[in-house]
């Protein structure tokens, strides 16, 4: 006989022992099997009542069976999900990450707005001579700039650059108007304080087409909309300055991002952040590269200044110091 | 440039422009404001009148004043030499807060050496002015009427902004007060004042019977002398503190007249003692000066010696203290470009004030200065002596006019500007302005304190200041496109590129300097850029070269950050690096040092120290695959045995090497390993795809016993020189040795097999494995394991 199956079932604790159970019952060798293959020994009225009580049978432990499978396998799920939790909180990104010099990032950024502007990106020698450096530039020879004290020399007389502009005088040499660039690089001067690293990096730009296209208006437009890319909404101020390869020039002033013009520290109680310097491209400097009937404006900037007042870092020399402490917060 | 609302109120008239106004038109106009600040008199600090002054019994150097501050008189004890009866000096009041922070003081009610006092007399510096005599300030009617008894702070001249302003260089014209008058004048369109009142001075007797003025040869200069004949003469208060506050007061009564007469006019003006050049000499001797060219050809002034260089330098200063007798006043004037050529590159003795003014351009009328210096001297001190008439040599420094045009300053600037609105600025501003008759051109002489203009776009440069660069559209340029491409900007996006890949396997970018130390250099075996080529004027003894690498930086780096701590340090950096002939390329270095990665939850806190072949996996997985080969001659601050040349495409692109053992004791740094590429040869570009098969690939690993000295490399050339076809990759799996093994080692070699044809069938493989142990066994004598 087959015995109580449904309190077998009732008591079944794992899957494993509910899937013996229904090759107990319900397999080749079952019993329920077994009591199935008796029924060709009955006939008539007997057998059919008998089959009839034996599928009643089948039924009701295959569904049995099925739902205490189901619970089981549920039960044991849990059980193992719960075995295998882990507190995810342990996580700490206290991993070997490298970080990428705020200075170049800020450089990279500058690059990327000029490239979508469709500016080239030109490069020059870092040991330059006068004319490129000086000269051309409408740097007098008795200009304050020339001084030995400022700018690095060599015994050959060539010197170190001090700012990328020789960049545009070489541009200018190898092509011809309509001229569209950016050079980025690393410059010189001789002074080493607080606020003075003997290295640093600029971004000058350059815009030459035929004479009376290229004005004031042009540049200034080109330098809101960059100053807006680089800080966000601030408010820009230009002033009137000097610098000997444009005229006019100015500077360009940016509300304090700090205190929003309400004057700090960084501002010097001013409200506005010195960045740029910029102007009209002086009529010398296009003689010097044999231009004629051209205009042009011209722009330049320090990296470093850009990267302290957008990374919020206060010393100038910590970028050339692999100070870590600072370097690794870009991560 | 520091000076005072009042002052500039003297010379134009702003009495209905705010002071916040001023700052934005100054700031606009190109005459940067620095700071602007209030005068910060404190409260409690007020007039009195010294009464009565008399020694201390106790003390030598106190004084017992009784101080009449109206409200009563005030015992109070003084410790200035300085202090008389008679005179007006502020008073601070107890309770009165002097000063701030550390300077705080507070004045209490004291008792020195058995002296009550009641309250403290004060010098400039302690009432929060800038020094102006040793002791204690005596106030004068200079200031204005004043009451005892009054609030310092309360006096119109004390309740007044000083400015502070940089000045751009070719702005020599602002140097002085009638300049940056000048300018608010043009751009608030406003009138200019002729200054304060002073009264006409009398002259008596003539110059010329006191001194002769000869030329000898070419000169530049312009000169204009006078003669004045002093008595007790005192620079009143105002003028002092105003000198003061632009750090030009002298210590000699005249010589600050003489500066403050420069800072207003902006003529050049010096003193000669005439008591000295007439000493010793005869009852009728008259002192010649001659203006001479000196060995450097720069304009001097001679008396027998010479006294001074014209714009440069001046040797017959005045003592300290005298401030009677007879004097001989200088005014001059010579070219900015002219003196500056002239000094440029020579030794010479500068006198800094007068250089940075003369180089940047005095006013050339000589006689506004000498008319200011006679007034003033006529209206403060009235024993003085002026003799009349003048010396003068006048050079004719001609103007050149200039033609401009609407059109072109118009596009310059980038939208049409008036030519009436030009013909007003440029008249603000000084200029000779004549309009042709057609209008379409304009004459323009710039004013001869003007040296800075010379074409239409310094001209231009004038409108845009006075109208505003804020009073400008922003217009986008329309441009024709032009060309893009070029190396320079492909090696921004690869080192764009590069640089994130090494930050994602863990290095920090650095930037050190260009510059390296010579001595140390050589040190480390590295050969200097030649000597013939070297910096001339290093700023640093360690800074003294360029670098030839980047590698010496990164050390110098690593061994900066274990001192601060680190246990791991993973830098690199691109950048410029020199041969010796100081020809520049871009090199791309990492230094890897101390611990593979940081102690964390991954690893329990237990980390290794990173490893060479570990090192080189990182480089890899930023440049691409390289093999490494054997380097012949390390460098010598290489490990000699872990060392190698990368070799990418078959190409040497650079070197990696364990840093040597000596170096890492010498600086106290963990195991340090350092790969130096050349920029230029890491492959940057487009990747393409080759033929792959579609047939089961299949691995087979050959375990073989071989010689020690069979570099792995001989090994891959001999296979790779079988070109079996079907051999995808292979590399080695594993090495050991054993004491059995004795000189040999185990080297495991696994092979990806794959055909482009077939299902690789068994025989086949064994085929192929045969074939590569044979080449073993016969090159480098190995035998199956
Ligand atoms: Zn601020």
């Amino acid at each position: 006989m087959i015995g109580d199956i449904s309190k077998e079932i009732e008591c079944l604790k794992t899957s494993v022992e509910a899937e013996e159970l229904r090759v107990k019952v319900f397999g080749k060798k079952g019993s329920l099997t077994q009591e199935f293959s008796k029924l060709k020994d009955l006939a008539g009225e007997e057998k059919k009542v008998r089959a009839k009580e034996l599928n009643e049978l089948k039924e009701r432990y295959t569904n049995e069976l099925y739902l205490k499978t189901e619970i089981l396998k549920t039960k044991e799920l849990q059980e193992r999900l719960l075995r295998e939790e882990i507190d995810v909180t342990l996580f700490s990104p206290l991993t070997s990450k490298g970080a990428i010099h705020p200075v170049n990032a800020t450089m990279d950024r500058i690059i990327e707005y000029f490239i979508s502007l469709n500016f080239g990106v030109e490069s020059g020698p870092l040991v330059e001579d006068e004319f490129h450096n000086f000269e051309a530039l409408n740097i007098q020879p008795h200009h304050p700039a020339r001084d030995m004290q400022d700018t690095f020399y060599f015994k050959d007389g060539k010197l170190l650059r001090t700012h990328t502009s020789p960049v545009q005088i070489r541009t200018m040499k190898n092509s011809k108007p309509p001229i569209r660039i950016i050079s980025p690089g690393a410059v010189f001067r001789r002074d080493y304080d607080l606020t003075h690293t003997p290295m640093f990096h600029q971004v000058e730009g350059l815009v030459v087409d035929e004479i009376g296209k290229v004005s004031f208006s042009n540049l200034k437009y080109i330098l809101e909309d960059f100053l807006t890319y680089m800080f966000g909404e601030v408010d820009v101020r230009f002033r009137t300055s000097f610098f000997p390869f444009t005229e006019p020039s100015a500077e360009v002033d940016i509300s304090c991002i700090f205190c929003k013009g309400s004057g700090c520290r960084v501002c010097k109680k001013t409200g506005w952040l010195e960045v740029l310097g910029c102007g009209i491209v002086d009529k010398n400097v296009f003689d010097a590269v044999g231009y004629k009937n051209v205009s042009g404006y011209a722009f330049g900037l320090g990296v470093e200044r850009f990267a302290m007042l957008i990374h919020n870092v206060n010393d100038l020399r910590s970028f050339f110091e692999t100070d870590t402490r600072m370097l690794e917060q870009f991560r | 440039m520091i000076f005072s609302r009042g002052l500039i109120n003297e010379y134009v008239d702003i009495d209905k422009i705010s002071t916040q106004d001023i700052y934005k038109k100054l700031n606009s106009i190109g005459l940067e404001v620095d700071s602007l600040q209030k005068y910060s008199v404190p409260k409690g600090v007020v007039i009195g009148k010294v009464l009565e002054c008399k020694k201390h019994p106790d003390a030598d150097k106190l004084s017992i004043c009784k101080v009449d501050i109206k409200s009563k008189v005030l015992n109070i004890v003084c410790g200035a030499k300085n202090v008389r009866e008679g005179i007006f000096v502020p008073v601070a009041k107890i309770g009165t807060i002097l000063g701030e922070n550390e300077k705080r003081l507070e004045i209490k009610r004291s008792e020195l050496r058995g002296v009550e006092s009641e309250g403290m007399i004060c010098s400039s510096t302690e009432i929060g002015l800038p020094k102006i005599d040793d002791g204690i300030m005596h106030i004068d009617e200079s200031i204005g009427t004043f009451e005892i008894g009054q609030e310092l702070s309360e006096i119109a001249f004390f309740d007044d902004y000083i400015f502070e302003i940089d000045l751009t260089p070719n702005r020599g014209d602002c140097l002085n007060i009638q300049g940056i008058a000048r300018e608010l004048s043009a751009s608030f369109d406003i009138s200019l004042k002729s200054g304060e009142k002073l009264e006409d001075e009398d002259n008596v007797l003539g110059i010329g019977r006191l001194i002769q003025v000869s030329y000898e040869g070419k000169s530049d200069s312009s000169m204009l002398y006078k003669v004045v004949k002093l008595n007790d003469f005192k620079l009143p208060l105002k003028y002092k503190l105003r000198l003061a506050y632009s750090d030009s007061l002298e210590k000699n009564e005249l010589d600050s007249l003489l500066e403050y007469c420069t800072f207003i006019t902006g003529v050049a003006m010096k003193s000669y003692d005439y008591d000295i050049l007439v000493e010793g000499k005869s009852e009728d001797f008259k002192p010649l000066l001659t203006i001479k060219r000196d060995k450097d050809l720069l304009d001097s002034v001679y008396c027998d010696e010479k006294l001074s260089v014209v714009g440069v330098n001046h040797t017959n200063n005045l003592e300290d203290s005298k401030n009677s007798g007879t004097f001989i006043i200088e005014a001059s004037y010579i070219p900015p470009d002219i003196v500056s050529k002239k000094v440029m590159g020579k030794e010479l003795k500068k006198d800094h004030k007068s250089f940075y003014r003369s180089s940047r351009g005095s006013n050339p009328k000589l006689v506004d200065g000498i008319d200011l210096l006679c007034k003033f001297i006529g209206t403060y001190s009235k024993e003085s002596v002026i003799y009349s008439g003048t010396h003068e040599i006048t050079q004719n420094y001609k103007a050149t006019p200039l033609s401009i045009d609407v059109e072109t300053i118009s596009n310059i600037i980038g939208h049409k500007i008036q030519k009436s609105q030009i013909v007003t600025i440029l008249k603000n501003l000084s200029f000779r302005v004549d309009v042709s008759p057609d209008e379409q051109f304009i004459a323009i002489t710039p004013p001869p304190f003007r040296h800075d203009i010379e074409n239409i776009q310094d001209v231009t440069e004038e409108i845009v200041r006075i109208i505003g660069i804020d009073n400008i559209k922003s217009e986008p340029l329309c441009m024709h496109e032009c060309k893009k491409s070029n190396k320079t900007m492909e090696n921004f996006f690869k080192k764009r590129e590069l640089r994130y890949r090494s930050s994602a396997v863990g290095f920090s970018e650095t930037i050190h300097y260009l510059f390296d130390h010579r001595e140390k250099m050589e040190k480390y075996g590295i050969e200097p850029i030649d000597k013939n080529l070297e910096i001339l004027n290093p700023i640093t003894n360690e800074l003294n070269t360029l670098r030839r690498n980047l590698a010496l930086n990164l050390i110098v780096s690593v061994e900066r950050n274990k001192n601060l701590g680190k246990k791991r340090c993973a830098f690199f950096e691109i950048g410029s690096v020199y041969d010796t002939n100081r020809e520049e390329k871009e090199s791309l270095a990492y230094i890897f040092s101390g611990q593979k990665e940081e102690e964390n939850l991954l690893n329990g806190g237990k980390v290794k120290e990173i490893t060479f072949f570990e090192f080189c996996e990182k480089i890899s997985s930023i440049i691409g695959d390289f093999e490494i080969a054997t380097l012949k001659n390390p460098p010598k601050i290489a490990h000699p045995y872990q060392a190698g040349e990368l070799i990418l495409n078959g190409e040497n692109i650079g070197l990696v090497y364990k840093l040597h053992p000596n170096i890492q004791n010498e600086l106290d740094i963990f195991d340090t390993f350092i790969c130096e590429i050349d920029f230029e040869k890491i492959p940057y570009g487009i990747k393409k795809a080759s033929v792959f098969s579609k047939y089961q690939p299949l691995q087979r690993d050959l375990s073989v016993v071989i010689s020690k000295d069979i570099k792995f490399s001989e090994i891959r050339r001999a296979i790779n020189s079988l070109n079996i076809s079907e051999i995808n990759s292979f590399y080695p799996l594993d090495t050991f040795t054993t004491k059995e093994l004795g000189e040999k080692i185990s080297l495991t070699i696994r092979f990806n097999m794959q055909s482009l044809d077939r299902t690789l069938e068994e025989n086949s493989i064994n085929d192929m494995t045969d074939k590569i142990l044979k080449l073993l066994e016969d090159n480098f004598e190995a035998s199956l394991r």
